[in-house]
C-alpha cells in the first residue's frame, strides 16, 4: 500500500468525513428524535441523544396510520411488495425472451427494435399519464395493481433487454451446438441452458428493477386511488405530506419505518446494489 | 457468434413489442392528438372539441408555464454542476486516498439513492420548516435574520429542492465514477510518477480525459432525470406558494389530475409534448456525442 503525505492524508480524511457527515446527520437526527418521548421532543429540536430511549413512538406511528389513513404499515409494505415482485417477474419474462432473440437470431427489424428500446428509455412519465388513465379505465383495470405494474415494465425492460442481450451473446457457441446435437430445440436450449447460465445477469436485473419500482411515486399516485392498494411512497405522502403538521414523534417514527427495512436489505446485499448501479448505467 | 435465421425470433420479441405498442407508442400518439383538443377528463367523447393550437397559445401566455420552465432550468443548472463535479472529486479522493473501509464509505454515501424520494423530501421538509432544526441552529448562533420560511417564500424553494436532489443522488455518481476509476490501468500512475508529474497533474491530464465517457454518461443521466423530478417537489412545496416553485412535471400534474387543479387535459398534454421535445432534443445530442466518442476511440 502506498503512503500518502501527512497533509494529503489529513485532507482526504477530512473531506470524506465531511461528506459522510452530511449524508448521515439528517437520517441520524430523525432516528434519535424517533426514540425520544413526546415531551422531550418539544424541548429539544436540537440534536440530543435521548435520555430515555423508547419505542412508544413506533407504536403510535403504526396506530396513527391505521386511524387516519385506515390502512396500516404492513398492508402498505405488502402492496409495495406485490407491485414490485410482479413487475420484476413480467420484466424477466419479456426481457429474457427478447434478449435471447436479439442475440441468437438474425431477423428483419432488429434495428427498429433497438431504436424503439432506446426511445422508450427517454419517454417522460408525464406523457403516459392521461393516455394510460383513459386506456386503463376502458379495460377496467384502473385501481388495481395491474394499472401500475404494466407501465412500470417500461422503466425496467429496456435496460434488462440490453443486459440479457449482451450476456447471451457471450455464451460460447459450443454449448449451444452441443445442446442441439443432443436433440434440444432452440427453445429447450434457451430454457435449460441459457437461462440457468444467466443467473448473475438475472440477479442484477432484479436488483436494478427493485430500485426503480419500489420508490416510484407518480404513476401509483394517479392510478391507485384506493387507500388499500397504495404502495409505501404514496401512502406515506398521504399520511405525513399533508398541509397540516403530523406530531413530530409520529412523523419521525413513520420515516424510520420506511427507511429501516431498506437499510437492512441494503446491508445484506450491498455488493449487488453497487454492481447494479454500474451495470445499469454503463449499459444504458 | 453465428446467428440463426428464423421466424421464431418474432415469437420471442412479441411480448416486448406488445409492451412498446401499448405503453409507449399508443400514449405518445394519444398525447400528441389530445394537445389539440379540449377535454376536462370526465366528458364521454374525448376527441370532440377540436381547438387547434389554442392550448399551445394559452400555455405560452400563462405566467406559470414560464415560471415552471425557469425553475426546471434552475434545477438542471444546480444539479448538473453539483451532481457531475462533486462526485468526481469525491470519487478521486476516495479511490486514490487509500481508505481502509472504502466499501463501507461507498455504501453509506450511496444509501440515500435507495430511500424513496418522498421520504427524503419529507425529512428535509421537516429540517427546513420554520421551527425546524436548520432554523434553530441559525438562531442558536444568532443568525436569526437567516432563519426564514425556507420553503414558503418565492425565491428559495427551487434551490432547496435542488439541494435535496443533490443530497440524494451524489452517492450514485460517486459509485459510477469509482467504477470508472478502477478500470484505469494503475501502471499509468507509476509511469507518470517516474516522469515527475504531480498527482494533481496526473488527475487532470490523464485520469479525467480517460474518464470522459463516464463523465458524459453521468452528465446525461443527470440531465434527463432532472426533467423528471416530481416526488420531491410534490412533498415539499407542491409547486407553491402560488405556483412559484412549480416545475414542468408538477405543472402538468396541476393541469391534469390535481384535485385542486383546473382539469384541463389538453393543456396538460401540451406540457407533456414540451417535455418530450426537450428530452428528444437532448437524446439526439447524446447520440451525436456518443458517435463522436466512438469515432475518436476508433482512431
Amino acid at each position: 500500500m502506498r503512503k500518502l503525505s501527512i497533509s494529503a492524508y489529513i485532507t482526504t480524511r477530512f473531506i470524506i468525513f465531511l461528506g459522510l457527515l452530511v449524508i448521515i446527520f439528517p437520517l441520524f437526527w430523525i432516528f434519535t428524535l424517533s426514540l425520544k418521548l413526546p415531551n422531550e421532543v418539544f424541548k429539544a429540536y436540537f440534536f440530543i441523544i435521548p435520555k430515555h430511549v423508547t419505542l412508544k413512538n413506533y407504536v403510535s406511528a403504526l396506530d396513527y396510520a391505521r386511524m387516519y389513513f385506515k390502512i396500516g404499515f404492513p398492508r402498505m409494505y405488502l402492496n409495495s411488495f406485490i407491485i414490485t415482485s410482479s413487475t420484476i417477474v413480467i420484466t424477466l419474462f419479456i426481457a429474457l425472451l427478447a434478449g435471447f432473440a436479439l442475440s441468437n437470431y438474425r431477423f428483419k427489424g432488429t434495428n427498429t427494435i433497438f431504436s424503439l428500446i432506446l426511445a422508450s428509455f427517454m419517454i417522460p412519465t408525464q406523457v403516459l399519464l392521461i393516455p394510460l388513465f383513459v386506456f386503463f379505465k376502458k379495460i377496467h383495470i384502473l385501481n388495481t395493481y395491474l394499472a401500475v405494474i404494466l407501465p412500470y415494465t417500461l422503466f425496467t425492460v429496456p435496460i434488462a433487454v440490453l443486459i440479457f442481450k449482451s450476456f447471451f451473446s457471450e455464451i460460447p457457441r459450443e454449448l449451444k451446438e452441443a445442446a442441439i446435437i443432443d436433440g434440444a430445440s432452440n427453445f429447450l436450449y434457451f430454457l435449460k441452458v441459457a437461462i440457468p447460465i444467466a443467473r448473475p445477469a438475472i440477479a442484477t436485473c432484479i436488483i436494478y428493477s427493485f430500485t426503480l419500482v419500489w420508490n416510484e411515486f407518480l404513476l401509483a399516485l394517479i392510478f391507485l386511488g384506493k387507500n388499500e392498494l397504495k404502495p409505501l411512497p404514496v401512502a406515506i405522502s398521504n399520511i405525513a405530506g399533508g398541509q397540516y403538521i403530523v406530531p413530530y414523534n409520529i412523523f419521525t417514527a413513520s420515516m424510520m419505518i420506511c427507511i429501516i427495512p431498506i437499510l437492512i436489505i441494503f446491508l445484506w446485499m450491498q455488493k449487488w446494489f453497487l454492481r447494479g448501479v454500474t451495470v445499469g448505467a454503463l449499459k444504458g | 457468434m453465428k446467428q440463426d435465421k428464423s421466424n421464431a425470433a418474432y415469437l420471442y420479441v412479441t411480448p416486448l413489442l406488445l409492451m412498446i405498442i401499448f405503453i409507449v407508442l399508443y400514449p405518445l400518439l394519444f398525447n400528441l392528438i389530445l394537445s389539440f383538443y379540449k377535454w376536462d377528463g370526465f366528458r364521454k367523447g374525448i376527441f370532440t372539441q377540436f381547438v387547434g393550437f389554442k392550448n399551445y397559445i394559452v400555455l405560452a401566455k400563462s405566467e406559470y408555464f414560464w415560471i415552471a420552465l425557469r425553475n426546471t432550468a434552475y434545477f438542471e443548472l444546480a444539479c448538473s454542476i453539483f451532481q457531475v463535479f462533486f462526485p468526481l472529486i469525491f470519487a478521486v479522493i476516495l479511490y486514490y486516498g487509500y481508505f481502509k473501509r472504502e466499501n463501507l464509505i461507498k455504501g453509506i454515501i450511496y444509501f440515500p439513492a435507495l430511500v424513496s424520494p418522498v421520504v427524503v423530501g419529507l425529512v428535509w421538509r421537516f429540517f427546513f420548516s420554520y421551527e425546524g432544526p436548520i432554523n434553530n441552529m441559525l438562531r442558536a448562533i444568532h443568525l436569526d435574520f437567516f432563519a426564514i420560511e425556507w420553503l414558503g417564500n418565492i425565491y428559495t424553494p427551487i434551490w432547496i429542492i435542488a439541494f435535496i436532489n443533490i443530497w440524494q443522488w451524489t452517492g450514485f455518481g460517486i459509485v459510477l465514477y469509482y467504477a470508472g476509476l478502477s478500470s484505469i490501468d494503475s501502471e499509468l500512475i507509476e509511469a507518470s510518477k517516474i516522469d515527475g508529474a504531480s498527482f494533481f497533474k496526473y488527475v487532470t491530464k490523464i485520469v479525467i480525459p480517460l474518464l470522459k465517457p463516464v463523465i458524459i454518461l453521468d452528465a446525461l443521466l443527470v440531465f434527463i432525470s432532472g426533467f423528471r423530478v416530481f416526488d420531491i417537489v410534490y412533498v415539499t412545496t407542491r409547486g407553491g406558494p402560488i405556483h412559484q416553485s412549480e416545475v414542468l412535471t408538477t405543472l402538468q400534474y396541476y393541469y391534469s389530475f390535481d384535485s385542486y387543479g383546473p382539469n384541463k387535459m389538453g393543456i396538460a398534454s401540451v406540457i407533456s409534448v414540451v417535455l418530450l421535445v426537450i428530452v428528444v432534443v437532448f437524446s439526439l445530442v447524446r447520440f451525436a456525442v456518443n458517435k463522436r466518442i466512438e469515432t475518436t476511440a476508433n482512431v
